[in-house]
């Protein structure tokens, strides 16, 4: 009888062991794939709204006009938010379309523009009649515009 | 046991259950992001093709009530809404480009006027804008008003026809073309037109149509202007046609010449009367022509008639010329003062006796002309276009006036640190192995540097040691020339001539005749030295390899050109295979390239009716100056005169007879009756303002009836005349009157040869003269002179022929003759 008694408890030990065990792998990798997973929807998530909005954005060069005299020659570049988000312009940079060398940079500090505003800036630059050259706006989500013109 | 096992069953369940769901849930995630990205692709993408179709053009632009007034089409598929007008002043730089505010919607297919009415700028015709319209999608057009942007576009200006004939129109067809390189609509397209030129265009006030309100890039407007010209033949009227507000110089150009014939010159055809043509507007020109009839002595007529196409140049060495007017009853008074025969001609390159292979092998620089390069003026073919003179720029750029030369002829000084450049060619001046000439002349400045003064020499190029050289060492107001050459590297072959005075002009002639011996004249003949190193056999070739240098020493072993000249060079000439005589020196050196290259004697006289002369003016011994055929003896670029200060006569009845009899110089040959001459123009004479125009070869004997007019066709197709174009007409000088003729036979007399309503002319071919009959000339020109008042005798006239007809290419040509006065007895 102590013998049956003792593989009993020896059993219900296993047992308890077992399911324990089994408990515990369960619960370790339910929560891991569950964090795993959620980690890879936060990812999802961000990538999805990045280029979202990044696929919204949109701008249209609106007015490029070549203004002052020498010394003191500007263009004025405004451009409008055609898209469905608002847009922040951080930088306008001019560029030579021949050997893509950059002419100008300036960095935009002001530059939010809500959907279907405007924005405008004027920047001292001494252009040349007749000498094309691109202008390359970009946003903070890094989208670039680009458009060449030729005063 | 049953138990246990239930309960890890489950267990089990639920963790299935657990991560089954979360799977499911992150799939479904996963599907929801995916399709709210295709839904915000797919919105992007219709909006962007909305943009993309989106399409308005501006169909009319004009300024109404001070504003602009421009009509959109919407010419896509989707409604347009138009936000935004920029306007920017492009003629008032100091404008800013401004936007306004439209919002216009603009339906499908529909259009909408009137925009630019309702903002407050105020725009002016006169100045241009660049307009920029903005669609709430943010497309953009730019347009142009009144004005093109800053770049040239295309415009193109066509004359039909470009030749006609004096009181006709042409049409002006200005095409404008907006190929501008990017996508802007030019609006408002204005074009202008100015003119210039001698004939006297009356053009409509505007194009047709007088503008274009919008030309769309790749497009094409022509504007047309029709243009009436008067003016007498050869006169010409240039257009230049723009745009208002257009870059300056997009321009196009077309001239217009007034020519007597024209649809025959089309087909080749010219006509002219024998022995005379269209006489010159001033009655003081008298035109020296080649042709002899009705002149005393087979003397070249003289009258104001206008000089032919054909031309005809007088040797006048060989021939000495008499020219003559014709003589009219009535008096023609001419005030005093000067009487001036102007001579287009050419003088020869040579005196006969001078061996003329310089013409094929060689070089001659008169410099008569400051141009650079100085071309080689041979006359030859060889060496026309093989070498020139290169004159330098800045200070060593020697100084050319027109008398600087010898005997007062264009040339060139140099003072101290000047030079000219004369290439080599083998066939001119390689010098090689010889016999070479060399002539020039020369005037050393006194006050200039002792030592070697460098009139020319060319050399071989380092390390060569070989050169030719003509220098005058001068040692205060004295000098010696040298000759020198080394086809030796070492073993020079010098001649010179010592005690060479300075301050005059002095002629050289240098002479190698071969490798060992050399010979310098100096003046002529009058000193001469010779030199000779049989020595040792001498190279046969002298090599040079550099340039000729004509006042310095090129000094290419030095590194440095010095040994500059200070004086005059001129006349610089080369033989590149011939050895010049003494008889040739001397010759050479009494042509004067200058003042007195011909002498001529000049008489002017009165010849009476009986052939009695009485000398008005004589002078002997008149001397012409020299100019320079250069490259062609037939291209006659100048002309020289002869003047004599006469007093006031009358003549009454009396011719003037001119000669010309040439006494010694060079040769010359003078072109008379040459219309295609116009700077200078044919050879003629002008005298004080004669109180009527001199008689022409022409007279018509009223007691006669019919007159006669012989034709010739000079051009290349054959014609025939009919009886609607052909008149004679006889304008009175002195009254409003004027009569006329019609004709009556062509090329012969009776029936066959009458020009009717059934009967034309017979066929006058190419280079053939036909002769015209006329019915005696009345106010009412007719058959027999039937009907009107007849001529009056004895009034002067101004006599023209009016021909017309067609030509053996089914083309009509028509042409007035303006044979000059008329004598009527």
């Amino acid at each position: 009888m102590a013998i049956t008694h003792r593989r009993a408890l020896a059993s219900i030990v296993t047992s308890a062991i077992l399911l324990s065990s089994i408990a515990m792998l369960g619960v370790g990798l339910v929560g891991w794939s569950n964090s795993n997973l959620l980690s890879h929807q936060r990812d999802l998530e961000t990538t999805f709204s990045k280029n979202i909005n990044k696929l919204n954005e949109h701008i249209t060069f609106e007015k490029i006009w070549f203004g002052g005299t020498n010394p003191n020659k500007f263009i004025s570049i405004t451009v409008t938010n055609t898209g469905n988000i608002g847009l922040n312009v951080t930088e306008i940079r001019f560029v030579d379309p021949n050997d893509l060398t950059e002419l100008f940079s300036s960095t935009i500090y002001d530059g939010g523009i809500a959907i279907s505003e405007s924005y405008t800036s004027e920047i001292n630059y001494d252009w040349t009649a007749g000498s094309a050259f691109d202008i390359l706006v970009n946003t903070n989500r890094d989208t670039l515009f680009r458009t060449q013109v030729s005063p | 046991m049953k138990n246990r096992r239930a309960l890890s069953t489950l267990v089990g369940a639920v963790f299935f259950i657990i991560a089954a769901s979360s799977t499911v849930a992150y799939v479904s995630y996963s599907m929801n992001v995916i399709d709210s990205f295709s839904q915000s692709v797919i919105i992007k993408e219709s909006i962007d093709e909305a943009r993309n179709t989106e399409s308005f053009e501006i169909t009319d632009a004009i300024i109404s009530n001070n504003k602009f007034d421009l009509t959109v089409q919407n010419t896509g598929k989707l409604p347009v809404k138009l936000t935004k007008l920029w306007v920017e002043n492009t003629t008032d730089t100091t404008w800013n480009a401004t936007r306004f505010i439209i919002d216009q919607t603009i339906p499908p297919s529909g259009s909408v006027s009137g925009i630019g009415q309702n903002i407050s700028l105020y725009a002016v015709d006169t100045q241009a804008y660049d307009l920029s319209l903005v669609s709430e999608r943010g497309n953009s057009k730019t347009f142009s008003f009144n004005s093109i942007p800053n770049q040239p576009i295309s415009i193109n200006l066509h004359a039909a026809p470009e030749n006609i004939a004096n009181g006709f129109s042409t049409t002006l067809f200005m095409t404008v073309t907006n190929d501008l390189p990017t996508e802007i609509t030019l609006l408002n397209i204005v074009p202008q037109l100015t003119m210039s030129g001698a004939a006297s265009p009356v053009c409509d006030t505007s194009a047709s149509p007088p503008s274009k309100p919008a030309l769309k890039r790749g497009e094409s407007v022509i504007f047309k202007w029709s243009c009436t010209i008067t003016g007498s033949a050869s006169q010409s009227s240039t257009f230049t046609a723009s745009i208002v507000n257009g870059i300056p110089g997009n321009d196009a150009s077309v001239t217009v010449t007034i020519q007597d014939v024209l649809l025959a010159l089309e087909s080749g055809t010219s006509l002219e009367s024998l022995g005379f043509t269209i006489p010159s507007v001033n009655p003081d020109i008298l035109i020296i022509h080649q042709e002899t009839t009705n002149t005393p002595n087979g003397e070249y007529q003289l009258s104001s008639g206008s000089a032919d196409s054909t031309g005809l140049t007088v040797d006048l060495d060989q021939n000495n010329m008499q020219f003559i007017s014709n003589n009219k009853t009535s008096t023609i008074s001419i005030p005093a003062g000067n009487w001036n025969t102007s001579l287009t001609y050419l003088s020869s390159p040579l005196d006969s006796s001078i061996n003329t292979s310089i013409l094929t092998n060689g070089m001659i620089f008169h410099f008569e002309d400051n141009t650079d390069p100085h071309p080689n003026s041979s006359t030859g073919t060889s060496c026309d276009n093989e070498i020139s003179a290169d004159i330098p720029t800045g200070t060593n750029s020697p100084l050319w006036t027109s008398n600087s030369g010898v005997y007062s002829s264009g040339g060139y000084t140099f003072d101290g640190n000047d030079y000219i450049n004369i290439n080599i060619n083998t066939s001119c001046n390689d010098l090689d192995n010889g016999p070479n000439s060399s002539a020039g002349w020369f005037y050393v400045d006194s006050t200039g540097a002792n030592g070697r003064q460098v009139i020319l020499r060319v050399e071989e190029s380092n390390p060569g040691t070989e050169f030719y050289e003509i220098v005058f060492d001068k040692s205060g107001t004295v000098g010696t020339l040298h000759f020198r050459f080394d086809s030796t590297e070492g073993k020079i072959i010098d001649c010179n001539i010592a005690n060479v005075t300075t301050d005059e002009w002095h002629h050289f002639v240098a002479v190698r005749e071969d490798s060992e011996n050399c010979t310098l004249y100096l003046d002529g003949d009058g000193m001469i030295d010779t030199d000779q190193d049989t020595s040792n056999p001498n190279n046969t070739i002298l090599t040079v390899s550099g340039n000729w240098v004509i006042g310095a020493n090129p000094n290419t072993q030095g590194g440095q050109i010095n040994e500059f000249f200070e004086g005059q060079i001129d006349s610089i000439m080369h033989w590149e295979e011939y050895a010049l005589t003494s008889s040739e020196a001397l010759a050479l050196y009494n042509t004067k390239y200058g003042d007195g290259a011909h002498v001529v004697d000049y008489t002017i006289e009165t010849v009476d009716t009986s052939g009695q002369k009485t000398t008005i003016y004589s002078q002997l011994g008149v001397a012409m100056g020299f100019i320079d055929p250069l490259q062609d003896m037939t291209d006659f670029y100048t002309s020289g005169n002869i003047t004599a200060s006469i007093g006031a006569i009358d003549l009454v009845n009396e011719r003037l007879l001119f000669t010309i009899n040439f006494v010694d110089g060079l040769g010359i040959d003078v072109r008379i009756d040459d219309s295609d001459l116009t700077n200078p123009l044919t050879s003629f004479v002008q005298l004080p303002m004669p109180s009527t125009t001199f008689p022409g070869y022409f007279s018509y004997d009223t007691s006669s009836g019919n007159y006669q007019i012989k034709v010739a066709n000079t051009g290349s197709v054959g014609a025939f005349f009919t009886i609607s174009g052909i008149r004679g007409v006889f304008d009175a000088t002195e009254t409003e009157q004027a009569f006329a003729s019609i004709p009556q036979y062509v090329n012969g007399t009776g029936t066959e040869f009458s020009l009717t309503d059934t009967n034309d002319s017979v066929y006058l071919p190419p280079g053939q003269s036909i002769t015209i009959e006329f019915y005696p000339p009345t106010t009412h020109p007719s058959v027999d002179g039937q009907y009107g008042t007849s001529i009056t005798p004895g009034d002067d006239y101004n006599f023209y022929i009016y021909l017309s007809g067609y030509d053996e290419t089914g083309r009509t040509f028509f042409k007035t003759i303006d044979i000059g006065g008329a004598t009527v007895y």
